[in-house]
């Protein structure tokens, strides 16, 4: 078998991908990174981002300030020591951003612009119009060529991580264009393969996010924590689930119901739109449901009212926005509103690591929204994640590069060759030789129909029940399953069944770990436990990999200076 | 990156008649074609000034008088309007001007230096005609 | 909702089996709020698991999703069904590249391009970000905005026939990258980069087709780029001319 070896081998090439490797490049210029992604990097997922990114950059605005309200809009389940860590790094790492190039809106004076945002007390995003996460991943692709030292494989699929004895030593991987699987080899590995919206049926979240590097890891025996915390973003387009950005109320826009009234305030008095996003959506959802929504033939939904914003605001802050309505719904939103319901958009849970990525396995670390540091909590404010990619991905690259140093290289020997082989049969003499049985798309639209039915945003015992039952019958189905595309070559079908084999691996953590917190936090809604219980569950959830379905334990929460308190806004 | 076998790739190669796939592409040929019958205008032209030149005026004039002249240098002006006319369209394509929050169209730039163009000639015979 | 049906009819090329491509016709049921991309997915799904193209954002961002649909490059994804009522849609792989399989073409050619341009901020002297951003006004932004929109479909790399009879061609998308770059306040390549759009196979083997802008979905006027790289390289030559040691 074909191998390849460097110093890092980073699984992914979004934001945290390429901000990781080029930190490991800036701390040690001799560092031989590799950057492995299954699309070439500028097609990632970051790509999609609109509203903008939060750091602390004004005189008006505190590191106290950014810090508490990312904590409070966690539901008091972020550790404190990261959230610390994160502010005091987000303006740097914003400034870096400028300095490569990233076209930045501007004041008058020439300072980067910011704007309002769900739960920021303060204006503090900072923006590009409405394509930051477009304008980001650019600069940071762009600049990354300039390092010679940054090997890229594009379009490679990673199929697993090879361990010895505890520490990781590469992954295996499918050359999309020979069909080939290849080993990398690698002191150490960085995981950054963003979330896995593509779990649910409803979700801003492209194809390729199906929570390949959760699955990795928690198959090489990380814990996945707090998995039961997905957000729901309160306004998509009811069709196709397409993100229309936050920052469309940040710059004003109003949620009406049926009769025209703007009806959070009944929920969230003091925040109105610029609430987050849990109570927003919970809110939607209570709107429908009491008949005060409209029926459309995607279901109820609401609608995002930008009309008095005026054309010129709308083509000057939210261009992508107007885009987007005029093309997918043939509405100007600044004639009309736009119909809007909430769905799943973010994993605030993720592979469990320290404030560098460290996921207490040798040589193994993680950082993005695959990641969960923890500084999300149960509820991630809008323009966070971003940073967080830049943050952390930073942090884990450094952290890679310094383990990276003082370790050998691996030798392509056995554990790691043997556990090659099993790969390359399971693959390809098994999953692609099975010849008959049931489709593998029909298993992932059960899945995802499932998981919408059953893990959505209000949750009841029962229906987790169902949930962790049937995800673990569809497990089995896709033993069974088969790809009918027999080739080698750029084999999508063969990449989609592997990519569902993940998916039910991370899919069925999230029921399990829900059914056993028995209470109401930030994105975790029980209809059967409505209260938050801080005697109990001020804990992460840990979801350990066995042979049969996770083992959920818990991890206690890093408090620092903020003590839990009613989360009122 | 990786050395394993690779199967071909298909090669596709422009067909002659690629311009005619759509109506862009053959706007663009005929425009190129257009410098041709601008080129043998010229040729033309200096040919009949050579005459002048050397002396015979009455030369020259048959020449222009030639029915085929007069044919060719009609299909020339025409061509050259054409090419003209796409020129000034361009030109408001590459060089929008802004006004306000809004940019002038390529058929503004088009409409103005056809205006300009034929006040412009007016003048030109004017001066060397005319005065 | 009514539900009609369309005929798609998308080349297939599969180098394990296939010397040649050939057409494979598939009928869709479909929605008018349908986009051709959920036709290919629809195919993929309940028809013929083996259709191959590439997609990931189905918002028209990233870029992944171009193919020649009724012989125009076009983003699937930003392509409605309804726009073809009533007949045949045909869908190939965007023109000029070297195809790897069905609709996935070969891009390598463009990422050599990208890198060649030097697409990052290049500056005499670093400030550290510590010190803050670099100052930038609205109107220098304004003045490379628009080239920075750009999301690398190569669609007008499919349009240009100049890409299709020169490969070497620097092209479009790869120009106004490059003069995104020349004009923004922040950097200072502009002698880095002049040599290299100005070359053999830069911006004068442009002839003015037009196509490229045409069918950019991002409105980012690469043709325009090229002009006025044309403008810029052609004024610096004649300033170095009448000011061989003062000029810039
Ligand atoms: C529509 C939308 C709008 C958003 N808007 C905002 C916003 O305004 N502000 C904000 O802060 N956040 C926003 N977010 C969230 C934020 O964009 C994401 O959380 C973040 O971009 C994730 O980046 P990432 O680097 O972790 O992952 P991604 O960008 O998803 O990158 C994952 C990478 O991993 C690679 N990969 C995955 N699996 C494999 C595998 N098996 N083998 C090889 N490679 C693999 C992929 O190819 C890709 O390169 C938004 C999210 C969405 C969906
Ligand atoms: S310039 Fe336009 S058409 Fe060309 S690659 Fe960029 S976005 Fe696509
Ligand atoms: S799928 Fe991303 S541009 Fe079409």
């Amino acid at each position: 078998m074909e191998h390849h070896s460097h110093d890092i081998v980073i699984v992914g090439g979004g934001a945290a991908g390429l901000r990781a490797a080029i930190a490991a490049v800036e701390l040690q210029p001799k560092m031989d990174v590799a950057v492995v992604s299954k699309v070439y990097p500028m097609r990632s997922h970051t790509v999609s981002a609109e509203g903008g990114m939060a750091a602390v950059t004004r005189e008006y605005d505190s590191f106290d300030s950014h810090a508490y309200d990312t904590i409070k809009g966690s539901d008091f389940l972020a550790d404190q020591d990261s959230v610390e860590f994160f502010v005091k790094e987000a303006p740097r790492e914003s400034y870096q951003l400028e300095h490569w190039g990233c076209p930045f809106s501007r004041d008058p004076d020439g300072r980067i612009s910011s704007r309002a945002f769900g739960g920021m007390s303060v204006k503090r995003t900072l923006f590009a119009t409405d394509k930051i996460g477009f304008h980001l991943l650019h600069t940071l692709f762009q600049t990354s060529l300039k390092y010679e030292n940054i090997h890229r494989y594009d379009e490679w699929f990673v199929t697993s991580l090879l361990v010895d004895k505890d520490r990781v030593e590469g992954v295996t991987a499918i050359e999309m264009r020979t069909g080939e699987l290849v080993t990398i080899l690698g002191k150490a590995v960085i995981i950054a393969t963003g979330g896995c919206g593509r779990i649910f049926q409803f979700t801003t979240n492209g194809w390729i996010k199906t929570g390949d590097g959760m699955a990795l890891a928690y198959r090489a025996g990380v814990p996945l924590k707090d998995m039961e915390m997905v957000q729901y973003h309160p306004t998509l387009l009811p069709n196709t689930g397409i993100l229309i950005t936050e920052a469309a109320r940040g710059e004003g826009g109003h949620l009406l119901n049926k009769d025209g009234e703007r009806f959070l305030k009944r929920y969230v008095p003091g925040k109105m739109e610029l609430g987050p996003r849990d109570i927003l959506s919970r809110a939607e959802m209570s709107e429908i449901n009491a008949g005060r929504g409209f029926d459309g033939p995607y279901g109820s939904y609401v609608n995002l009212d930008l009309t008095h914003l005026g054309e010129i605001t709308i083509e000057d802050k939210l261009p992508f926005v107007k885009e987007l309505a005029e093309k997918y719904l043939g509405i100007d939103p600044a004639h009309e509103p736009i119909p809007v319901r909430p769905g799943q958009h973010y994993m605030m849970g993720g592979v469990h690591t320290d404030m560098h990525g460290f996921t207490g396995m040798p040589g193994l670390y993680a950082a993005g929204e695959v990641a969960c540091v923890t500084m999300n909590g149960a509820n991630r404010l809008g323009s966070n994640s971003l940073t967080e990619c830049l943050v952390f991905g930073a942090a884990a690259g450094r952290a890679a590069a310094q383990y990276a140093m003082h370790e050998n290289s691996p030798s392509f020997g056995n554990p790691v060759q043997g556990e090659a082989m099993v790969e390359e049969k399971r693959i390809f003499d098994q999953l692609l030789k099975n010849e008959q049985g049931e489709k593998v798309s029909s298993i992932r639209t059960e899945m995802q129909n499932q998981m919408e039915k059953n893990v959505g945003i209000y949750r009841e015992e029962n229906r987790l029940k169902e949930a962790c039952r049937i995800v673990g019958e569809l497990k089995t189905r896709l033993k069974n399953g088969i790809v009918e595309d027999k080739d080698h070559v750029y084999n999508t079908e063969l990449v989609a069944s592997l990519e569902l084999d993940f998916m039910l691996d991370v899919a069925e953590t999230i029921p399990y770990s829900a059914l056993q917190r028995h209470e109401s936090r930030g994105a975790h809604y029980r209809t059967d436990y409505t209260k938050r219980d801080d005697a109990n569950f001020l804990k992460h959830s840990m979801a350990h990999k066995t042979t049969g379905p996770p083992r959920i334990d818990y991890s206690p929460v890093t408090i620092t200076r903020w003590k839990p308190e009613e989360r009122v806004y | 990156m990786g050395d394993a076998k690779r199967y071909p790739e298909l090669r596709r190669r422009l067909s002659y008649r690629w311009w005619t796939a759509n109506r862009h592409y053959t706007m663009y040929m005929v425009r190129e074609w257009t410098s041709l019958f601008v080129a043998l205008y010229s040729l033309m032209f200096i040919y009949g000034l050579s005459l002048w030149a050397t002396g015979s005026r009455a030369d020259f004039l048959n020449f222009l008088k030639n029915p085929a002249i007069i044919g060719f240098s009609l299909i020339a002006f025409v061509f050259t309007m054409y090419h003209a006319a796409t020129w000034f369209y361009l030109l408001g394509a590459v060089v929008p001007v802004k006004i306000g929050r809004s940019r002038t169209k390529p058929w503004q730039a088009l409409v103005l230096n056809i205006i300009l163009l034929i006040i412009i000639s007016f003048l030109a015979i004017w001066l060397v005609v005319l005065r | 909702m009514s539900q009609d049906v369309a005929t798609i009819r998308v080349t297939r090329y599969r180098p394990e089996k296939d010397s040649k491509p050939f057409f494979q016709e598939y009928k869709v049921p479909y929605r008018h709020d349908m986009v051709v991309l959920d036709a290919l997915n629809y195919i993929k799904a309940e028809i013929d698991g083996s259709l191959t193209y590439r997609w990931s954002c189905r918002m028209g961002v990233c870029g992944s999703c171009g193919a020649n649909i009724d012989g125009e490059p076009k983003l699937t994804c930003a392509s409605f069904l309804h726009d073809f009522k009533g007949r045949t849609i045909t869908i190939e792989p965007m023109t000029h590249f070297p195809v790897i399989k069905d609709l996935v073409v070969d891009m390598e050619d463009f990422m050599e391009k990208l890198v060649k341009i030097k697409p990052w901020i290049i500056r005499d002297k670093e400030t550290p970000p510590e010190q803050g951003e670099y100052k930038q006004s609205a109107q220098e932004l304004e003045r490379y905005s628009q080239f920075s929109s750009c999301i690398n479909c190569m669609l007008c790399y499919a349009a240009c026939p100049i890409y299709g009879l020169n490969e070497k061609f620097l092209g479009p998308a790869a120009t106004a990258l490059a003069y995104r770059y020349i004009e923004d306040s922040r950097d200072q390549g502009k002698d880095v980069r002049f040599p290299i759009v100005h070359e053999m196979e830069g911006v004068w083997e442009c002839t003015l087709v037009g196509e490229c802008s045409v069918v950019c979905p991002k409105g980012v006027d690469p043709m325009l780029a090229i002009q006025k790289t044309k403008i810029l390289g052609a004024t610096n030559a004649l300033k170095s001319l009448l000011m061989p040691r003062g000029g810039h």
